[in-house]
Order: C-alpha cells, then sequence, then structure tokens
C-alpha cells in the first residue's frame, strides 16, 4: 500500500476514502478550503477585536469610526490575515480549510514553503485576482494545477492523501528521490527557494 | 315484597332486643347493687386480653400459612392448571359480556378505592413481601408466560378499550400520587433489578416482546393511551419533576456521556468532511475537463 503524502510535516493523514487520480488538487476543492479560511480567519478576527476594542475602551479610548480608527483597524486586519496564511503554510503547509478539505501546501522538494516563500505566495495572490480571476481561472488549465500566485512562488497545491510515489513523479520527475525523502521527513522548507 | 320481609325482619329483631333488655334489668340492677359486678368485669377484661391474643396469635398463623402457599410447588401447579384450563377465558368472556370490567374500574376509581387500597398496601408492605416471594418461588416467568400464551392479555385489552375503560385508567394512572408513590417505591426497591435480571437471564424477554407486539389488541391499546392526554401530562409531570432534573444532571456530568457525545460528533465531523472531500475531487476533474472542452484545449490525463 502505498503511503499517503499527508505524513509529511508531522500531521497525520487525511482519510484515504476518496479516488485520487491526480497528485494536484483542483479548482474546487482549493475554492471550498480558501471559503472555510476566511470564514475562520474572520472568526479569529473577530474575537481579537472584541478583546482589543474592550480593552480600548476599559482605557478610555472609545473613538470609533474616525479615520485614524479604521486605517488602523484594516491595517491590524491584513497583518492578521497574512500572519494567519504564513504561518499555517510554512509550518504545517495547511490552513485550517486546506486541512479540512484534505490538501496541502508543498514546494518543489515536497515540503512546505518557507515563511518567505509563504509571504510571496500571499501578495501574488492578488495579482491573480485583479486580472479578473485569470490567475485563479489558470488552475483549470495548468498541466500541474497551478495558480498564477503558485508560480510565482513555486508552489503547488496537493491532495495531502495522494501517494507519495504519484506526488514525487508529478512535482519533480528528474529528481524523484529527494522529493521522496522530503516528502517522508517532516521539515520546513527554509533552504530551499 | 322483598321490602317487606326486611322491614316485618327489622321490626322482629327490635322487639327481640327490647325484650332481652326488659328481660336482663334485674340482672343489671343486682350486679350494681352487689359486689358480683368487680369479679366480672375483672373476668371480661381477662377474656377481652385472651381473644386480642388469639386473633394476634391467627394473625401471624394465617401469614405463616401465606407464606408456605405461595412457596409450595403445589401453587405453580395450580397456576398451570388454571391457565391451561378453559377457566381463565370463561372469567374474560364473562367480564366482558357483563361489562363487569368497565363498572368495576368506574366503580373503584370514582370511589377511590384504589388509591385507598394502594395506600394500605404501601404502608404494610404487602407489595413487595408478594413480590419477594413470587421472585422466589420461580412463578412471576410462569405467570407472564401462561397470560401471554394463553391469549388473556389480548382479550383482556380488547374489553376494557371495547369498554372505554382504559382511558379512565389511563387518566387515573397519569394523575394519582398514589401510583406515582408505588412506582416511585418499587424503582428505589431493588426488586426491580432483581425481576429485570430474571427476565432478562430466562431470555424470555425477547419472546414475551414479540408476543406483545404483534398482537393487534395492544396496538389498539397504544393508539388509544397515544391518542388520550396521558402523553401530554406525563411528559409535562416529568419534565416538571425534580427527579427529571436530578437525573439530566447526573446524565449530563457523567464523563462517560461526554466522552461518548464528544466522539459521535468527532464521527459525525469526520463523515461529513469526508463526503465533501470525495464530492470536491470529482468536481475538481469535472470542471477542468468543463473548462478545457469549452476552451478546445485537450483534456489531460490522469498524472
Amino acid at each position: 500500500m502505498t503511503q499517503p503524502a499527508g505524513g509529511a510535516a508531522g500531521m497525520p493523514a487525511a482519510p484515504t476514502e476518496r479516488d485520487v487520480t491526480h497528485p494536484f488538487a483542483g479548482i474546487v476543492t482549493r475554492g471550498v478550503a480558501i471559503a472555510i479560511d476566511g470564514g475562520a480567519a474572520g472568526a479569529l478576527f473577530a474575537l481579537f477585536a472584541i478583546g482589543v476594542s474592550g480593552a480600548l475602551a476599559a482605557l478610555g479610548f472609545a473613538d470609533v469610526g474616525t479615520l485614524p480608527s479604521v486605517l488602523g483597524t484594516s491595517a491590524v486586519w491584513l497583518a492578521f490575515v497574512v500572519g494567519y496564511f504564513v504561518v499555517c503554510w510554512s509550518t504545517t503547509g495547511q490552513t485550517i480549510g486546506m486541512r479540512m478539505m484534505g490538501i496541502r501546501l508543498v514546494t518543489r522538494t515536497g515540503s512546505p514553503p518557507n515563511v518567505c516563500r509563504s509571504t510571496l505566495r500571499y501578495f501574488a495572490q492578488f495579482p491573480s485576482i485583479l486580472l479578473l480571476f485569470g490567475g485563479v481561472i489558470m488552475v483549470m488549465f495548468h498541466r500541474q494545477r497551478r495558480a498564477l500566485h503558485d508560480v510565482i512562488a513555486g508552489t503547488f497545491v496537493i491532495y495531502a492523501d495522494a501517494p507519495v510515489d504519484m506526488v514525487t513523479r508529478a512535482l519533480h520527475g528528474a529528481s524523484a528521490d529527494e522529493s521522496s525523502a522530503a516528502l517522508h521527513a517532516p521539515s520546513t522548507d527554509q533552504t530551499a527557494t | 315484597m322483598i321490602d317487606t320481609a326486611v322491614g316485618v325482619a327489622v321490626l322482629g329483631g327490635r322487639a327481640v332486643a327490647r325484650g332481652a333488655t326488659a328481660a336482663l334489668m334485674p340482672t343489671r340492677v343486682a350486679l350494681r347493687v352487689t359486689r358480683l359486678g368487680g369479679p366480672l368485669q375483672r373476668a371480661a377484661e381477662a377474656a377481652t386480653t385472651t381473644g386480642r391474643t388469639a386473633r394476634r396469635d391467627l394473625v401471624r398463623a394465617g401469614e405463616r400459612q401465606a407464606e408456605i402457599v405461595l412457596a409450595a410447588p403445589e401453587l405453580g401447579r395450580l397456576v398451570d392448571r388454571v391457565f391451561a384450563g378453559p377457566l381463565a377465558e370463561s372469567i374474560v368472556d364473562s367480564v366482558a359480556t357483563h361489562r363487569f370490567a368497565h363498572r368495576l374500574v368506574d366503580a373503584m376509581l370514582t370511589d377511590e378505592l384504589v388509591a385507598d387500597v394502594i395506600d394500605r398496601l404501601l404502608k404494610t408492605g404487602a407489595i413487595a413481601t408478594v413480590v419477594d416471594d413470587l421472585l422466589e418461588s420461580g412463578q412471576l416467568t410462569k405467570i407472564v408466560d401462561h397470560i401471554i400464551e394463553t391469549g388473556t392479555i389480548t382479550s383482556v385489552i380488547d374489553h376494557l378499550l371495547s369498554s372505554g375503560s382504559v382511558a379512565l385508567i389511563v387518566s387515573y394512572a397519569a394523575t394519582s400520587p398514589q401510583i406515582e408513590e408505588a412506582v416511585r417505591e418499587a424503582l428505589t426497591a431493588s426488586r426491580v433489578e432483581a425481576i429485570a435480571a430474571e427476565i432478562t437471564a430466562s431470555g424470555q424477554l425477547e419472546r414475551w416482546l414479540d408476543q406483545i407486539l404483534e398482537s393487534p389488541a395492544l396496538q389498539r391499546a397504544v393508539v388509544s393511551i397515544l391518542e388520550s392526554d396521558f402523553v401530554v401530562t406525563t411528559t409535562d409531570h416529568f419534565t416538571e419533576s425534580e427527579e427529571m432534573r436530578k437525573v439530566l444532571t447526573a446524565v449530563a456530568s457523567s464523563p462517560e456521556i461526554r466522552s461518548a457525545l464528544a466522539e459521535q460528533s468527532m464521527g459525525m465531523a469526520d463523515e461529513i468532511t469526508s463526503g465533501v472531500r470525495r464530492r470536491t475531487v470529482s468536481l475538481d476533474d469535472r470542471a477542468e475537463r468543463t473548462a478545457r472542452k469549452l476552451f478546445r484545449r485537450p483534456v489531460e490525463k490522469d498524472a
């Protein structure tokens, strides 16, 4: 029995119930994962904002609706969301939504991307969306189901329960041994570029 | 005619009583005047004490005899014969023909006879004694078995339904504090566990349930009960009771229950997400094929 790729990064593999014929995650699975992440990040930020606003109100800072407060909240929100995605991608390769949908972000070596690569991928999503979602629709036509931000950041989104040898062949046929070793050994891609 | 006879008898009795009073008048006077009154009174007191002791002994002897009878194997054989013979069916038919059950139930419930009887039985502990004896003698299973096999229960339920007594009984059971007390005592005693253990160990519970559930009479009885106010009243009663609150608190605080609920919730969540994953994987392929066909691009084969 082939070992699923989800065992990498120290995370338990997703249930191998589905019939995976392609190691790379498609647009629907990724879209559902993003939607879940939006809800999760929103909920986490709401809890954070309630705590902070309560603390500010207790300290006497009750000016809500002014330009500085709106800008400040937006900046905190952006930092929060960026932090959420970057931390999740660079540690386990999975956000909450990706974990639920059984997909994982990896580099060509099969390990999770480092912080710089994760940050780059996050901000590369903006041009993907601004080009009338052309960078996202690209997933349906790319041979390895990569979006524009994946190409820019050098990342791949794979099914976590896809067989390792299938992922290895698909990721990097030339250096299959290296990829296979990386998929078995949980470590972040701090050195890979 | 009967009234006249009764009237004559009463008048005759009164005349005899008056005659006796008049005839005994000299004796009463003599007893009061002479010193014979004291010894006679003492003799009467001694006779009273003797009589009281004799009555107490008689009751004890009766209880001992009852215990012997309940424990005797002859009782089992007698029960066998009664249920095997036509007597039980005849009694039921007779009861139905004369609408005896309905009248009896009506009279008992309206006269609060049932309440008094249950009250006394609870105070004297007679129910517990009878149940204990039945359990010890092993007759309980046999009695229930016979009742079900002979179809007596079916006939009784049919007759009660046709007479409309079920609604009366159900209504009474739902509102009577005596019934509630009896149920509470039965539930708190260890006898319920003993009965349940005996029935379960004998393997007859399943058979009984099958036979009862197949009975159309019981189905009609259940429908009748459900259509009555019994369910609403009983539900309200249970939900508002202190016992229910205690049970819920105990259940909610049980670590086993919490663990089981958590496991079940996790299992359900896993099942849902697995289903979503399977669907999205197939949708990934389908969306990709559709888009490629739309833009006349070659469809990729599996990697």
